[in-house]
């Protein structure tokens, strides 16, 4: 019936070899397509970029092929999976690139975030058990109104003995206590992970550093992390990013101050406060974002980006007397043209850890360690979080960054306990160069590990200290170590414990807490309180 | 399943295509169509194939009946039966849970509404089908004894779920008998591509910018120039979406031997509201006049009757888009400007410059957008006060400056590629060649390079789609 259609001249009977050739050509160019897409070996099943493994064939049962869950979940599985994904993402990046003037980019609506309160938080009075008789209460301040009877302090003074948990394996965490990270957690068997009749690792003298009959890793592994902290996502911990603003070749993530969140996080350091404050000192360090410290006023205004000053004089304003607030801002400020702050991720690097840490020394009146007392290691080639949130960038794939880590020089030598529940031996600084460009952060204590211990040979002191951090605490911890005996670090996402118990147990002097401030707008102050008992 | 997605472009598609040509006759070919058609509707959810093999048996059974019947009032029973049964059908799942949640408005009821699923292209087919019905009954076309013919006709999957509306008359013969011709299968390449690249990079990165500004979680964000910048990118998302399905359901139909009709004619060059209509999603546009308004009595019945015949139909068109006020009101606001533009303005028409015509129309239709966008008033009325008012965050801002920065050559090219302007080009130079009588390789090889450009751009940003980072803000 066609021939019978009136055609247009487009139509014109002439040419129809070289059409021919051309339709041969382009469905080849389809087939093409459609046999690489078949090629099962080919298909990817983790993305190191996105930290997350990829889309699964779907399991074909009953209910999902009636729902139609089935057939859509193949779709998905196809174009999550297929052949070269990574390397043509890469191109499409560049193409995208081509959308508009990229010299200042903003991915994502930007939010809108609280008024900052110039006045102090008055907390609500909360009420501990209790248990304990009035008169083995703990002086309690009585701006932040904390009434109640704290049952954790012990009736002694802080000076009680450390308690080698060593002595008492029962003492250490089983794997029970550690916080699943996630359903697709990367399997560690890269690693040789010791029987667990190696566990818990402090069967030696404290004298002796690390001393877990555990073999050392004998070589670094060519390519990822043993726990890539960053492929084990838990679904809660899928945050949003907002909005990522690319200036010149470096990313920022504007800071929104959120009211509730920062009462939330005020609440759960006061509760710490009145938990631990008459055995320990507090410290808590807040970290501001890359965004408040490196971008220039008029950026943070179009950004509608808060005052990371305001909020930090807000909260550590609204702290309980017994908590040291460290003041990262104006040292950060003063030095705001070093590499403080990675380019293509959201964490600051370990010179700004450096500088927290001396306005640490400051506050508590000991002498802050040179830089050049540790030995500089170098690993290249960093492409972090925003990196992978900007939809690969190009501009910063072109700018990666250099991680500069200092290696302690009292020791080098830890001890993790793993996701699975397995300590290993670790360094504080592990030489990450051949590990994927998105996980050389985890050079730093380990990454994010639920549990980790620091020996210092030339510190015998029996003065131990505990870090409850996020990520933003790794850079700082290797600082603490020539002050402390034994440097604890817990991450509280991963491990929950009874802190009272474990600072009694384990002679802890100092308590800090280590955060980044945008976490504070997360719900990271509720997963610090499961431990505040 | 969508067009725009990997897993059709490059196996579903090209498979369906590949078992089509080669078989051998037509049967097994129209036996192919068939299976992949459902197949790819069952995709979406197989129960929704249930509804389309139903709703078409009835309309199969009625209009058979009807052609048995011999009494003239059997037959027309039979047909009002055929499509009351038929728009029951679509009013159930696409109306359903509106109408009663606006019972429960009027009369202050406490009913539950049910959760009813609205299952994709019933609209489409449920028209496709009425117009079957209509024309058995007026007899412009023969009753279709064969189900499956029907069946084929109601489901194939090239037009069942985003159109173009296609009668059944047009479409009967080629279900009978094609051919497959290399011109038209060349055409269909060309068109199949251009449309793929309309959807999957100018459509999705529109969408990307409208997201920027219009959305109610980032209204309130939102500067008055934002907001027009996004209606901007919405007007050309919503024509660049559209009508590239339209372009790969004719292309695919071309490959396949089937002509499908025109459904977009560069809807945003025209110069009045009427024009607008002829040219946008011109197969919706003829049902309603073809199966609505004359059979109202069109305008043959006094100025009154034929003013509210246009009300009936506008109501109607926009009651089609959705089952919201807002597509109504989207709808009678179309019906105000054109009752104003054939009673008003047609008289000194010639008198304006076309510039100015357009100019005005287009602000019509954009400002258009802006309803059909909003399904919620509320927010329409936040929309509204940022461009016309003023809101917190003023009419302008450094960000909205930045976002339209990091935008600007796409939207621009998405602009471009609303305008006729290169199909007018390869129309001309293709005219040129057969006027002289030349034969044209070059165009022929142009277009083959453009759309393979176009294929494999697409394929990027298809891939790119499925790019999810976790982000693992882990603190």
């Amino acid at each position: 019936m066609s021939e019978k259609r009136k055609r247009p001249p487009l139509f014109e009977r002439k040419n129809n070899s070289i059409r021919l050739i051309c339709i041969i050509l382009y469905c080849m160019v389809l087939m093409g397509f459609a046999l690489l897409g078949i090629m099962m070996p080919l298909r990817p099943e983790e993305s190191d970029s996105e930290k997350r493994t990829l889309t699964a064939f779907p399991e074909l049962t009953a209910q999902s092929l009636l729902s139609g869950d089935f057939f859509s979940q193949v779709s998905l599985w196809y174009s999550d999976t297929y052949p070269f994904r990574e390397e043509l993402m890469d191109v499409q990046s560049s193409v995208k690139s081509l959308y508009g003037l990229k010299s200042e980019t903003i991915i994502g609506p930007v939010e809108k975030a609280d008024e900052i309160p110039t006045a102090p938080y008055t907390m609500p009075t909360y009420v501990f058990d209790i248990t304990t008789a009035p008169d083995q209460q703990p002086a309690i301040s009585t701006e932040s109104e904390l009434s109640s009877a704290d049952p954790y302090i012990p009736p002694e003074s802080t000076a009680v003995p450390v308690i080698p948990s060593s002595e008492d394996p029962a003492n250490w965490p089983s794997s029970e206590q550690i916080v699943p990270s996630s359903e697709q957690a990367v399997p560690s068997s890269k690693q040789p992970t010791p029987p667990p009749e190696t566990a818990p690792p402090e069967t030696a003298p404290p004298e002796t550093a690390p001393p877990a009959t555990e073999p050392e890793p004998t070589a670094p592994p060519e390519t990822d992390p043993p726990v890539t902290p960053s492929a084990q996502v838990t679904p809660g911990e899928i945050q949003k990013i907002g909005s990522l603003y690319i200036s010149g070749n470096a990313a920022y993530h504007p800071y929104y101050f959120s009211l509730k969140a920062s009462n939330g996080y005020i609440e759960t350091i006061n509760k710490a406060a009145a938990l631990l404050g008459d055995r320990t000192h507090i410290y808590s360090i807040l970290v501001p974002t890359s965004a408040s410290i490196v971008l220039s006023a008029e950026q943070q205004q179009i950004l509608g980006s808060s005052s990371a000053r305001d909020a930090l004089a807000y909260v550590y304003s609204s702290y309980d007397s017994r908590v040291t607030g460290i003041n990262t801002y104006d040292i950060l400020m003063a030095h705001r043209s070093e590499y403080l702050y990675f380019r293509t991720d959201h964490h600051w690097t370990a010179l700004g850890a450096y500088y927290a840490y001396t306005v640490w020394c400051n506050a508590c009146g000991v002498a802050a360690l040179p830089l050049t007392s540790y030995t500089q290691a170098v690993y290249s080639g960093f492409l972090g979080s925003f990196y992978s949130s900007s939809g690969k960038s190009p501009i910063l794939a072109n700018a990666p960054d250099d991680i500069y880590a200092y290696i302690p020089p009292d020791t080098n030598e830890m001890q993790y306990l793993d996701h699975e529940g397995n300590w290993k031996n670790w360094k504080v600084i592990y030489p990450v160069d051949k590990w994927g460009a998105g996980n050389k952060y985890s050079c730093f204590s380990a990454g994010d590990e639920p549990l980790e211990i620091i020996d210092n040979p030339n510190n015998s002191s029996g003065i131990n200290c505990v870090v409850v951090k996020d990520s933003f605490g790794n850079p700082f911890i290797p600082f603490l170590i020539h002050h402390y005996d034994k440097v604890y670090v817990i991450d509280p996402r991963y491990y929950t414990i009874s802190l009272s118990n474990f600072v009694n147990e384990n002679g802890i002097k100092d308590v800090f807490f280590v955060n980044g401030m945008e976490f504070l707008n997360q719900n990271y102050a509720e997963i610090i309180n499961k431990c505040l008992h | 399943m969508v067009f725009s997605s990997l897993f059709f472009v490059f196996f579903f598609f090209p498979a369906c295509l590949l078992l089509h040509t080669t078989m051998p006759c037509l049967t097994a070919k129209n036996i192919v169509l068939l299976l992949f058609s459902l197949v790819f509707y069952a995709w979406s959810g197989p129960s929704f194939v249930l509804i389309l093999v139903g709703e078409t048996f009835v309309c199969w059974l009625f209009s058979y009946l009807e052609s048995k019947a011999r009494k003239k009032h059997t037959k027309k029973s039979l047909f009002v039966t055929n499509v009351i049964l038929l728009l029951g059908f679509l009013c159930f799942f696409k109306y359903a849970m509106m109408l009663l949640s606006a019972f429960n408005g009027i009369f202050a009821l406490d009913m539950k509404i049910p959760e009813i699923v609205l299952p994709i292209g019933i609209s489409f087919y449920t028209f496709q089908l009425i117009t079957y019905a209509a024309d058995v009954h007026t007899k412009k076309v023969s009753v279709q004894k064969n189900f499956f013919t029907l069946l084929l006709y109601a489901a194939m999957f090239h037009q069942c779920i985003a159109g173009p509306i296609v009668r059944y008359g047009s479409i009967a013969d080629e279900i009978k008998k094609r051919s497959l011709d290399i011109n038209d299968f060349f055409e269909g390449t060309v068109r199949f591509s251009i449309g793929l690249a309309k959807k999957a990079l100018l459509a999705n990165a529109c969408a990307g910018v409208a997201d920027l500004f219009l959305p109610a979680e980032v209204l309130k964000n939102s500067t008055g120039s934002g907001i027009l910048v996004g209606l901007l990118a919405y007007t050309l998302q919503i024509y660049l979406d559209f009508s590239a399905y339209s372009d790969m359901a004719i292309g695919m139909g071309l490959m396949m031997g089937l002509h499908f009709p025109e459904n977009f004619d560069h809807p945003y060059v025209s110069r009045s509201v009427t024009e607008f209509w002829r040219r946008w999603h011109m197969t919706l546009g003829s049902f309603f006049r073809d199966y609505v308004y004359i059979p109202l009595g069109g305008s043959r019945k006094g100025k009154f009757r034929t003013i509210m015949n246009l009300f009936v139909v506008w109501g109607l068109t926009g009651l089609w888009h959705g089952a919201h006020a807002n597509f109504i009101l989207w709808g009678l606001y179309f019906f105000v400007f054109l009752i104003i533009e054939k009673n008003l303005i047609r008289k000194f028409e010639d008198k304006i410059p076309s510039p100015i015509r357009w100019l005005v129309t287009m602000t019509v239709v954009y400002f258009g957008w802006m309803l059909f966008y909003y399904t919620d008033f509320s927010q329409l009325g936040v929309a509204f006060k940022a461009i016309f008012v003023s809101n917190s965050n003023g009419f302008y801002s450094a960000l909205t400056g930045i976002y339209i920065k990091n935008n600007i050559f796409i939207l621009l090219f998405s602009i471009f590629a609303c305008l006729p302007l290169y199909s007018n080009l390869r129309k001309h130079l293709y005219q040129k060649c057969a006027k002289r009588k030349k034969s044209a390789p070059y165009m022929i090889m142009w277009d083959f390079f453009f759309s393979t450009i176009c294929i494999i751009l697409s394929m990027l940003a298809l891939i790119g789609d499925s790019y999810n980072p976790f982000l693992y803000f882990r603190f």
